[in-house]
């Protein structure tokens, strides 16, 4: 199902992106990074709040332009695009937000948010209404019709969110990118949701960026997960691999939060909380109860594992405290 | 939000028996402005007669003036003026700083820095004594009345729109917009300024009662077009027999108050209404 071979749908490469207070102290959202993302592969992009995961998406999304580094979608780099050009190429990535509240105009009825989408289409759609029913019913908002000519203030959480996504899909993207999208929603609906983003993968061939701060979603969802801490990818693979036996002290700290923790993980938990001074090396160090003194000076390069993972630490796993 | 939203705004609005009065005072002064004239069988309302300074009677409600010039005639002519200059102005003044104030807090940085310093600059000057310096060198006229306030009102409006659009801005419906490939300058017309509308029309009816108070003051101390009638103008020749003759500044003097306080009622109730958290 995922054609690793071939070309990515969205590359990010060397990206990197620091915010500068206005006392002149600064933030690194995101040191620099590399992110790619094949046709029709979920990747889930983990870390807790702060970590630089969202400035990431945002990058991706040519919301925010990183200082350094390039943003490529369908083999075009973007930042060197014209605004006219990057707004009609754009539409091959859409956004699915957080807050399904704040995500529509409050002015507009189910009907023209869609049919806003379907223009932006390249080629033109002899039936926008036909299409726009289709895609209701494709999400789940069903009869459609008894959908169509509400406001999306009258309807639920839940189906907000799905209307959401089909107003993504109106756009007939190649790649989603939901930030959080599931944290407004329940836990019945979360799993409806995930589901429907699996099937449209399955059957529009959707690659899906998917970022999120709980990892045991990345379990069940992601082919590839990617772990961000303090704006650096400090671990990244296959979701199956990387999870069953995490090769960064940070992942280990992550999973373990998740609570199917036995005692053991809690005392791992509770030792990886202790804080340690920062230094300037490993934005890790900190909190790592495998740090060694090297890596408070020093930034870990990246390491391979295997053929399809790489982590940064300088600690190998096998050497590393067991969480 | 919008169908029910405004229907909840209207059902809450009807609430406030301040709010029905004001509203129904205003609507019957736009009658009396346009109609009321007529009424009175389009007779000039500078026709003399031989009551001099008389007392409220039958024949003249509200009395007569120092050349037996009917009093209530005035006022309704001088409704015409008021409302005139008021709407005019405070129409101006909105649409002028709702431009201003969209753009500026849209594009955000040195242009925003730039035009707040400016609306800080107008806002601390007096207004009152700006307004009668340059009626005062320019000349008479309605329409240079209404420029003047204009001119001085905007900037009011300019920040409340300002600080409107800098919360909508960052709203997701609005990237959403910007991932679709729409241009800035269609997302800031279509997407954000329709949602910043609801407190920038009620600030304009607060303006209006701004407007109609400052054309009445510039009228009281004659600095408007002698020929024109206005409120104001009657109060002018009222404070010089107040002694003898109290309606002449009783009328003229309520009939201001009254406007001003509906308009600031019904600007106060829409705005309320018109506050979703509210």
């Amino acid at each position: 199902m995922i054609a690793v071979d071939a070309a990515p749908v969205l590359e990010l490469d060397e990206v990197e992106r620091t915010f500068v207070g206005r006392d002149g102290s600064e933030v690194k959202a995101v040191r620099p990074s590399r992110l790619h993302i094949a046709p029709g592969e979920i990747v889930a992009l983990v870390g807790e709040s702060g970590s630089g995961k969202s400035t990431l998406a945002k990058i991706a999304l040519a919301l925010e332009l990183p200082d350094k580094g390039s943003v490529r979608l369908e083999g075009r780099d973007l930042l060197r695009l014209s605004k006219r050009e990057l707004r009609r190429r754009r539409i091959a990535m859409q956004p699915v937000f957080q807050d399904p509240t704040a995500a529509f105009n409050p002015r507009r009825s189910i009907r023209q948010v869609l049919y806003e989408a379907i223009a932006c289409r390249s080629g033109h759609t002899a039936d926008p209404e036909r299409l726009a029913l289709e895609i209701l019913h494709r999400v789940g908002l069903t009869p459609a019709a008894n959908f169509i000519d509400r406001y999306p203030h009258e309807i639920s959480g839940g189906q907000r969110q799905r209307l959401g996504i089909a107003r993504a899909l109106a756009a007939k993207p190649k790649i989603i990118i939901a930030d959080e999208p599931l944290s407004g929603a329940d836990v019945s609906i979360r799993g409806q949701i995930l589901n429907l983003l699996l099937d449209l993968r399955r059957e529009e061939g959707l690659s899906i960026l998917f970022i999120t701060h709980d990892i045991s979603i990345a379990e069940v969802f992601a082919d590839r997960v990617v772990v961000m801490y303090r704006g650096m990818i400090v671990e990244e693979g296959p979701a199956s691999e990387v999870l069953k036996n995490p090769a960064h002290p940070y992942t280990r700290l992550l999973w373990a939060a998740v609570p199917h923790i036995d005692g053991d993980d809690i005392e791992a938990v509770r030792r990886l909380i202790i804080a340690r001074p920062e230094g300037s090396g490993c934005p890790f160090y900190s909190r790592c109860v495998s740090a060694i003194e090297r890596c408070a000076q020093e930034m870990p390069g990246s390491h391979s594992l295997g053929q399809t993972r790489q982590y940064r630490c300088f600690v190998q796993p096998q050497n590393q405290i067991a969480g | 939000m919008a169908a029910v939203a405004r229907n909840r705004a209207i059902s809450r609005l009807a609430g406030s028996p301040t709010t029905w009065f004001s509203a129904a005072f205003i609507l019957a002064l736009i009658l009396m402005a346009t109609v009321g004239p007529y009424l009175f069988g389009d007779v000039d309302p500078n026709t003399i007669s031989m009551s001099i300074m008389a007392p409220p009677s039958a024949e003249f409600p509200f009395g007569t003036d120092e050349l037996g010039r009917d009093v209530l005639q005035y006022i309704v002519h001088g409704a015409q003026v008021s409302l005139y200059v008021g709407f005019s102005a405070a129409f101006a003044a909105t649409i002028l700083g709702g431009l201003i104030g969209a753009v500026s807090g849209y594009v955000g940085g040195r242009i925003d820095t730039l035009i707040m310093r400016v609306t800080e600059i107008f806002q601390s000057m007096p207004t009152f004594v700006l307004a009668a310096l340059i009626v005062a060198l320019l000349g008479p006229g309605n329409n240079r009345v209404i420029l003047v306030i204009a001119l001085l009102s905007w900037p009011q409006t300019a920040r409340l729109m300002r600080g409107e659009v800098l919360r909508v801005k960052r709203l997701d419906f609005v990237t959403a917009a910007r991932c679709l490939g729409q241009s800035e300058t269609v997302i800031l017309i279509k997407e954000v300024v329709p949602n910043c509308l609801a407190p920038v029309i009620a600030l304009g009816t607060l303006t209006v009662a701004q407007a109609i108070l400052l054309e009445a003051s510039l009228s009281f101390f004659g600095l408007t077009n002698p020929d024109t009638i206005s409120w104001g103008r009657i109060l002018t020749s009222g404070q010089r027999y107040i002694f003898q003759a109290w309606w002449l500044s009783l009328f003229p003097g309520m009939a201001i108050f009254l406007t001003v306080f509906s308009f600031n009622v019904l600007g106060d109730s829409l705005r309320q209404a018109l506050d979703p958290k509210s």
